[in-house]
């Protein structure tokens, strides 16, 4: 260990100290450290901390480096800003309440950590050395392939320019550098920091200097150069005693720049505006205060008290910087040979750590060999935890007993890395290196080294953000493991967690974790899915069966504490499920084309990477707007927030939104057309120049020639594109103009790596296309203009109903047509007209040439465009139609359905399976005798209790939220009623409680009915079958057929089919009356009791004449089930990968689960049946 | 000749073995686990000594010790990979695609495909294995591979696999001195389908005449002669094909069943009055589906079943031996299982096969089974079986000297000699279809087929 070159950088005091706990900005970190600097070796190297003498020193470097600048260090992770942040962006809107206790935590944590610096050291390199002899380390195969290839020569910046491609930015309040830094701010300022990796998959950390955070202030037009400097004081002034009479320069200079508001269109040229420059970012939010409050300034406007409107104050500094240098997310950046600077003395885990000045950066657009994405390292985690009975895991009690751990280099199909980390002894496993640990500490810090060693660019898995993540840092926090949570690329930086609620109006509202782990982006595929899709169910296992087309086998947490106190060999069935856990997401992101995808937007809105995710569509319309701006010389007002904005009011559209015209609701049995309006709100936004800088205030309308206006038919007037044309039009221009190329690129492509590029650019521009028109209408955003979006949904209203117009009055018999046309529907972009003729090619002819015919009348772009056709054609409702699709004449696409119970989660899988059989047979069979015949004969099977009973079953999450409600909820109830029966079994809050509903006592509440699947089986409780039939599946399919059928109700839900029920006897255990009842041999043949045992145990004696008839009738049964229960455990046999170990899972996510209990039971009960014919 | 007749008919010295196969007690459906892992030890040690013989200097490892590029030997049991192999979760996938290819599939009859893949799997874990050709075997089968771990943690095989030895076997002496005494195997009566038209009943009437020998009479052919030296008659399946009646069935049908069991319970009862009967369950008969298959009810056979002696309701698999000679037979599901999950075929019997070359594969099927040790090795994985937990006993412990399949194509025979010597594999035709029973002569191992028309 290298203890004599002093790389740690000398921590600063300042007045930090001071600030401990009084004040209120967050993340000010800080620590009183007057202790000796440590200076450590480079600890980039990974070290494999096995029991030899190198193990140690590795973490001994750790030690040392951690009690060095833990808590001392006064830099600043600032990823998303300063404490303006929470102001900027709505979507991620963290509570300030919270933030405040936070902050408390937070400080309260930064004393504890003091107090860990101030170990004795001594003892903590002879307790590792200790333990690290205790690990027991398997012997694994060669691990070069674990750490960065190393660089072929040292980078040299004279004459090599440095090329990488960036991944994450971030900043940090430091120094100035010597000789790049500005020198005009006093103290400390902020220097960039841009992590990413080469062409040859080197990792890069560039620390960028000189960029000064800013912003503007409209100031009146009298105001002189002279001014200039008192402002700046007396600004300086009013933030420093906001700031506690703190002294130093916070105002760097005020200059004056002549420049045009992006609001509200003007005929004057530019206006005056003070450029100002703040020492550091975090002080832009107070000056941004002082300045909208007003102030008075001695000299200006005579000295009174005076407001003065902030423009662009509120941006996060990194994405200023971003806008600024013209670094998009993701992109490759170049620094030229001999204007940036190698550092000698590295201060993260990067291989290659340079300087430079902002000012050199060339920033390359993602286009042509710029295009393509470095090899960068994704690091996929998956891990088990050892629970006790009946409680989830909880990392204050509960072991961390495996780490599986993949790693794949962008572009190759192969991980490079398999390895799992252990507590205690795991047999090995072909094709994965297994580390194994007696002490769960020395497991913690053997991957926490590994972590860095391994140097990833990106952390991926399956809700690592809110569980994996957050549990191994509270574990080692549990156990006193100071020196694991170093996970990021700044040596010494420990990770940190927080709460945050993230709220948007697309995507809801979630609490979550938040973890800093810097220069490493976090891409939880969790996250990811939930936002890019819709599906039933989350779990893992829901969404591979999915995307992936498998089942995965679910081992269910109490088992897994038996697998791990088990042998060397149940530990390693642990292991490799838990290797199979880490792959799955890394697959997810393969088969997705997550990263292709996700770069590409990044790109495309010009935001970083880890935005995508942490934040909503707002800051991504911000920041094309920025940029876009800047070219203009425009500046992008800062809008005041609305006070008192709650949480459900957010977002909420004051406006008329959208609307439809009436359905005509029907079964359709000739082609009905659909044309489509592309991309319908932007091209309205382009055709009519709506945009901030467009808009004319209503006292100026009357000043302008109204040849150059256009009101839309919300009344808000807009100047026309030859006046000026309008930011957002402009903006939405490109995007779309880059989505044609893009399409027209993917057409011609024939490499699929090139496809994939190309697909995911032309997704990402058509969904940033389509979020501009959102961000003018979210009321609390960061920019909204109703004026603008009300204006867009107007004209697409008026649009329909021209259009509807339009056909109805040209396509008719007396002009010649074969039929009269009818709208029978239009939805927010679309028309759905019948042409009255029953020829599909006629069909298609008219709604092409109709389509035309209407977009002729349209100002460009706005097109409509036809598209398909619906044949045959059920609408129901509004929002709620199924239909045959087709494109082409030859063959229909699929069957199309909207708002149609199929999909919903917490309905049972019986009536989807109705409700698609239904619609298939409607549609594709056109028999809608054999779908009535379906539904009577299921309905049948349902009341004579002959149905897979999976498809009884429904789920609902058991959330905490759910659990404190007052009201009474059937799978609550059930819940507290399985805590009774067996506190250890019973599902705990996080788990998704599965119920049937099963005939209770009469009168009893529907909540009461609720019951757990495996006990109902056991026990033989018999299924509510009219409450299935009441209450989930009458009106589904009433809404199909009552347009079909003029007496669907009594057809479908009376009748002989509905007279014959079977029930299941209930044992003894269930309770009830038949705790009391004894059990009598009945016949098998008629039911009656049988009276003479001796003569037979199965027939009575009239039924004893047909035995061998009776005796095939049983014997049919046994081999139906015989042959379900084989395939059934066969399967299970195989999903879980083993012939001679037992099935273990217990994924209730599988549409097999319930069945193979049930045909065990059933078998099992049918074979004794059989045996009572004395065979 | 009448006097030859009365000499051999009845005598015949025979017992079973079928203990193993019967269904007692609780019968309690659990997990497949245990079976895999009791045929595992049933087998493994048989197969390693096997290996140690062949391959002496390479170490036996389990997959869990294997060392990169070690050679050495594994055992455990296959584990085959199938793309194409039906799952009962496609249930719950509606495609239309999907179902065209399915019917494509099914109309092939074999699921095999080109990048079927083998793993290998012992008591401790599952290896991949490279090098082998993995339509030579099907899921379940036990044996040991020599070969070596590659850096990618899969296993390269480098010579051909081993199976467990056979064991057991009496070398009993064959001799032609004294007379002939056949045991005649016929299978796939199927009465109440095929077996029940005008024209089969009357062949079933010759059937029965030629084993009672009421057809000898005055005859001297040669066939009838050996008729008269038959020790005993082996039903191997497919004695009824009777559709199970449903509550909704029509009388018209269950009273077709009663028709057909009660047309058989008479040709049982005249064959039986004769000479020794062993019927054995298969595939359409009423009784369970799953191996291994009980013996049918003795409610069909009220009037047979009266011939306590010579009347005998058997499992299949049915383990049975006459005059020391041991036999042992299913009613081929395995057969047909291991040709619809391998490509196992016609070209696979040895020189020595005689008969019809539509049973070629059946008889290289069951000859493979032989060699592997095992009767069904995939069941359960493709052939549906009871999920025992104590035993498996489909493995071959003993070798039999005839081993035999019933309700197949067509007549074959092969001598597949192995460690014991030599054992005398059968495919005995459905009779309703050919016409035909196999005649075994139990001093010589002679095997002949007989038409009846």
């Amino acid at each position: 260990m290298d203890d004599s070159t002093n790389t740690c950088r000398r921590s600063r005091r300042c007045d930090d100290g001071r600030r401990r706990g009084a004040n209120t900005t967050r993340g000010v970190g800080g620590g009183v450290g007057d202790g000796t600097p440590r200076g450590l070796g480079a600890f980039g190297r990974f070290e494999n901390a096995s029991a030899d003498a190198r193990a140690s020193s590795a973490v001994r470097a750790m030690l040392g480096e951690g009690a060095s600048t833990v808590g001392r260090s006064t830099k600043k992770r600032a990823r998303d800003g300063e404490d303006a942040a929470p102001d900027l962006d709505v979507d991620a809107l963290i509570a300030d309440a919270e933030r405040d206790g936070l902050e408390d935590a937070r400080v309260k944590n930064q004393e504890e950590y003091d107090d860990d610096a101030d170990f004795d050291e001594e003892e903590v390199y002879a307790r590792t050395g200790q333990e690290g002899g205790t690990s027991v380390v398997v012997d694994a195969a060669d691990r070069a392939n674990w750490v960065r290839k190393p660089l072929k020569k040292p980078l040299c910046d004279r004459s090599d320019a440095l090329l990488f491609q960036q991944l994450d930015i971030d900043y940090v309040v430091d120094k100035p550098h010597e000789t790049l830094g500005s020198r005009r701010g006093k103290g400390d300022a902020a220097v960039v920091r841009m992590f990413g990796v080469t062409n040859d998959g080197h990792s890069v950390c560039a620390h960028v200097h000189g960029f000064e955070p800013y912003f503007y202030a409209s100031v009146p037009e009298n105001f002189g150069e002279a001014d200039c400097e008192t402002f700046r004081r007396r600004l300086n002034e009013e933030v420093s005693s906001a700031r506690k009479n703190a002294p130093g320069v916070f105002v760097i200079a005020v200059t004056l720049e002549r420049k045009q508001s992006l609001m509200h269109y003007s005929e004057m040229k530019d206006r005056l505006f003070a450029k100002i420059t703040m020492g550091l970012p975090n002080m832009v939010s107070a000056a941004r205060g002082i300045l909208e409050k007003g102030f008075s300034v001695p000299g200006i406007r005579d000295g009174s008290f005076t407001t003065y409107p902030t423009f662009e104050s509120n941006i996060v500094y990194a994405l200023r910087f971003m806008v600024d240098c013209g670094v998009v997310g993701g992109n490759w950046i170049e620094l030229p040979a001999g204007d940036y600077k190698v550092r000698s003395k590295k201060v993260s885990h990067c291989q290659i750590e340079v300087d430079v000045s902002y000012d050199k950066i060339i920033s390359h657009p993602a286009e042509g060999e710029y295009s393509k994405l470095a090899p960068f390292r994704i690091l996929s985690v998956d891990i088990e935890c050892a629970g006790r009975k009946g409680h989830f895991p909880d990392a204050k009690q509960d072991p961390v007993i495996q780490i599986a751990t993949l790693v794949t280099e962008q572009g190759s199909d192969k991980p490079i890395i398999r390895a799992v980390w252990t507590l205690d002894t795991c047999a090995p496993i072909v094709g994965a290196d297994v580390l194994s640990f007696k002490d769960e500490r020395e497991l913690l810090r053997n991957w926490g080294s590994f972590l860095r060693g391994c140097d990833p660019d990106l952390l991926i898995g399956y809700n690592i953000v809110n569980f994996d993540f957050p549990y191994l840092l509270d574990r080692a926090e549990t156990l006193g493991v100071a020196d694991f949570p170093y996970w990021g690329r700044m040596i010494g930086t420990k990770v940190r967690m927080r709460d945050t609620v993230f709220s948007s109006k697309a995507y809801g509202t979630h609490e979550s974790k938040e973890i800093s782990c810097e220069g490493r982006v976090q891409f939880d595929m969790l996250r990811a899915i939930q936002r890019d899709y819709k599906l039933s169910s989350y779990s893992l296992n829901a969404v591979s069966a999915h995307f992936l087309g498998e089942q995965k086998e679910d081992v269910h947490y109490s088992a897994i504490s038996e697998l791990q106190n088990g042998t060397p060999e149940t530990r390693r069935r642990l292991a490799v499920y838990c290797l199979k856990d880490a792959y799955l997401p890394q697959r997810l992101l393969d088969k997705l084309m997550y990263m292709y995808n996700y770069i590409e937007m990044a790109r495309v809105t010009g935001v970083p990477l880890n935005y995508l995710l942490t934040r909503g569509q707002s800051i991504k319309v911000m920041s094309q707007l920025l940029r876009k701006a800047r070219q203009r010389n425009m500046l992008i007002p800062h809008m005041a927030k609305r006070e008192g904005g709650n949480v459900q009011a957010e977002g909420g559209v004051a406006y008329e939104g959208a609307t439809v015209l009436e359905a005509k609701s029907g079964y359709y049995e000739v082609p009905v057309a659909t044309l489509d309006f592309a991309s319908l709100y932007p091209s309205i936004m382009m055709a009519h120049n709506l945009c901030y800088s467009t808009l004319v205030p209503k006292h100026m309308v009357s000043k302008l020639n109204p040849e150059d206006v256009g009101t839309s038919p919300a009344g808000d007037t807009f100047v026309k594109a030859n006046k000026v044309k309008g930011i957002l039009p402009e903006i939405l221009e490109e995007l779309l103009g880059a989505r044609k190329r893009a399409k027209a690129d993917l057409k011609k492509a024939t490499d699929p790596f090139v496809k994939a590029v190309l697909d995911g650019r032309q997704l990402a521009l058509k969904i940033s296309a389509n979020s501009v028109y959102g961000f003018t209408g979210a009321t609390v955003g960061q920019l909204p203009c109703l004026e603008i979006s009300s204006s867009t949904t107007a004209y697409g209203r008026t649009m329909i109903d021209h259009t509807k117009k339009m056909v109805e009055e040209r396509y008719t018999t007396m002009n010649g047509y074969a039929g009269n046309a009818e709208v029978i529907y239009g939805d927010t972009d679309s028309v759905m007209i019948k042409f009255n003729t029953p020829d599909l090619a006629e069909a298609m002819r008219l709604g092409e040439e109709a389509a035309v015919y209407v977009s002729d009348t349209f100002l460009k772009p706005i097109k409509l465009e036809f598209e398909k056709v619906y044949w045959p054609y059920l609408l129901i409702s509004k929002k709620r139609y199924a239909g045959l699709l087709w494109t082409n004449t030859e063959k229909y696409d699929k069957m199309d359905t909207k708002g149609i119970e199929t999909v919903r989660r917490d309905n049972c899988l019986l009536v989807r399976q109705v409700v698609e059989t239904v619609l298939e047979k409607i549609l594709k069979e056109r028999d809608v005798q054999g779908a009535v015949k379906y539904v009577q004969n299921t309905i049948a099977d349902l009341l004579m209790n002959k149905l897979d009973f999976s498809q009884l079953v429904i789920t609902k999450g058991f959330t905490k939220e759910a659990d404190s409600y007052g009201v009474k909820m059937a799978h609550i109830e059930l819940a507290q009623r399985m805590r009774q029966r067996d506190p250890a079994t019973a599902p705990v809050v996080g788990d998704r409680i599965a119920y049937v509903i099963i005939k209770a006592a009469k009168n009893a509440k529907a909540y009461e009915k609720s019951e757990d699947p495996i006990y109902a089986l056991d026990n033989n409780l018999p299924i509510d079958t009219n409450h299935y039939l009441d209450h989930y599946l009458t009106k589904p399919l009433l809404r199909i057929f009552e347009p079909i059928l003029h007496n669907a109700q009594s057809v479908l839900f009376h009748g002989e089919h509905t007279r014959r029920i079977a029930q299941p006897t209930p044992t003894a255990k269930a309770g009830g009356i038949m705790q009391f009842a004894k059990i009598r041999l009945s016949c098998i043949g008629c039911r009656a009791p049988i009276s003479d045992e001796k003569l037979s145990k199965s027939l009575c004696k009239n039924c004893l004449k047909e035995e061998a008839m009776h005796l095939q009738r049983a014997l049919a049964s046994v081999n139906g089930l015989e042959e379900d229960f084989n395939r059934l455990w066969t399967q299970c046999q195989r999903c879980q990968g083993s012939l001679h170990q037992d099935v273990l899972c217990t994924s209730r996510d599988c549409p097999i689960f319930y069945r193979r209990k049930k045909v065990q039971k059933d078998l099992t009960e049918a074979a004794a049946q059989l045996k009572r014919f004395d065979w | 000749m009448a006097c030859a007749v009365e000499r051999a008919r009845g005598t015949r010295d025979g017992s079973t073995t079928n203990e193993k196969y019967a269904l007692t007690g609780r019968v309690d459906h659990g997990q497949y686990y245990q079976l895999y892992y009791n045929r595992l030890m049933a087998l493994k040690p048989r197969a390693v000594a096997s290996a140690r013989a062949r391959w002496p200097n390479a170490p036996v490892r389990g997959v869990l010790e294997l060392k990169e590029h070690e050679p050495c030997v594994v055992v455990g049991t296959v584990y085959k990979e199938m793309k194409d192999k039906p799952i009962i979760l496609d249930e719950y996938v509606k495609d239309f695609e999907r179902e065209v290819y399915e019917a494509k599939r099914i109309e092939r009859g074999n699921y095999c495909r080109e990048d079927d893949r083998l793993e290998f799997e012992d008591e401790g874990a599952r290896v991949r294995v490279l090098g082998v050709d993995a339509g030579r075997f099907v899921t379940g089968v036990v044996c040991a591979f020599k070969g070596r771990a590659t850096s990618k943690g899969e296993f390269e095989v480098e010579d051909a696999a081993v199976f467990a030895p056979a064991r057991g076997g009496e070398d009993a002496v064959t001799t032609a001195d004294g007379d002939a005494k056949y045991v005649c195997l016929v299978s796939g009566l199927e009465l109440g389908g095929r077996g029940s038209s005008a024209e089969n009943l009357a062949r079933n009437q010759m059937f029965v005449d030629y084993v009672t020998g009421a057809s000898v009479m005055d005859s001297d052919a040669a066939s009838d002669c050996d008729a008269a030296h038959i020790c005993q008659v082996v039903v191997a399946g497919g004695t009824l094909n009777v559709n199970a009646p449903s509550l909704d069935d029509s009388t018209a049908s269950a009273a077709a069943s009663a028709a057909a069991v009660k047309e058989l319970d008479l040709m049982f009862t005249e064959i039986a009055s004769a000479v020794p009967v062993d019927v054995m369950s298969g595939k359409s008969d009423p009784t369970n589906k799953a191996m291994p298959q009980q013996p049918l009810h003795p409610v069909y056979f009220t009037e047979a079943t009266r011939f306590e002696k010579t009347m005998r309701l058997a499992t299949n698999p049915h383990e049975f031996s006459v005059d020391n000679i041991s036999f042992l037979g299913t009613s081929g599901q395995n057969v047909d299982d291991v040709l619809t999950f391998s490509t196992i075929g016609a070209d696979d019997v040895s020189s020595s096969f005689s008969g019809d070359d539509a049973a070629k594969p059946a008889v290289a099927a069951l000859s493979q089974t032989l060699r592997w040790q095992h009767v069904a090795p995939s069941a359960p994985d493709t052939l549906a079986c009871y999920p025992f937990k104590d035993r498996d006993p489909f493995v071959i412990d003993t070798i039999p000297r005839v081993y035999f399949a019933g309700c197949q194509e067509a007549f074959g025979a092969d001598r597949v000699a192995h460690e014991r010597g030599e054992t005398l594999v059968v495919s005995v035709p459905r009779f309703s279809t050919t016409g035909c029973v196999v005649l075994i002569d139990v001093r010589t191992l002679e095997c002949r087929v007989t038409r009846l028309a």
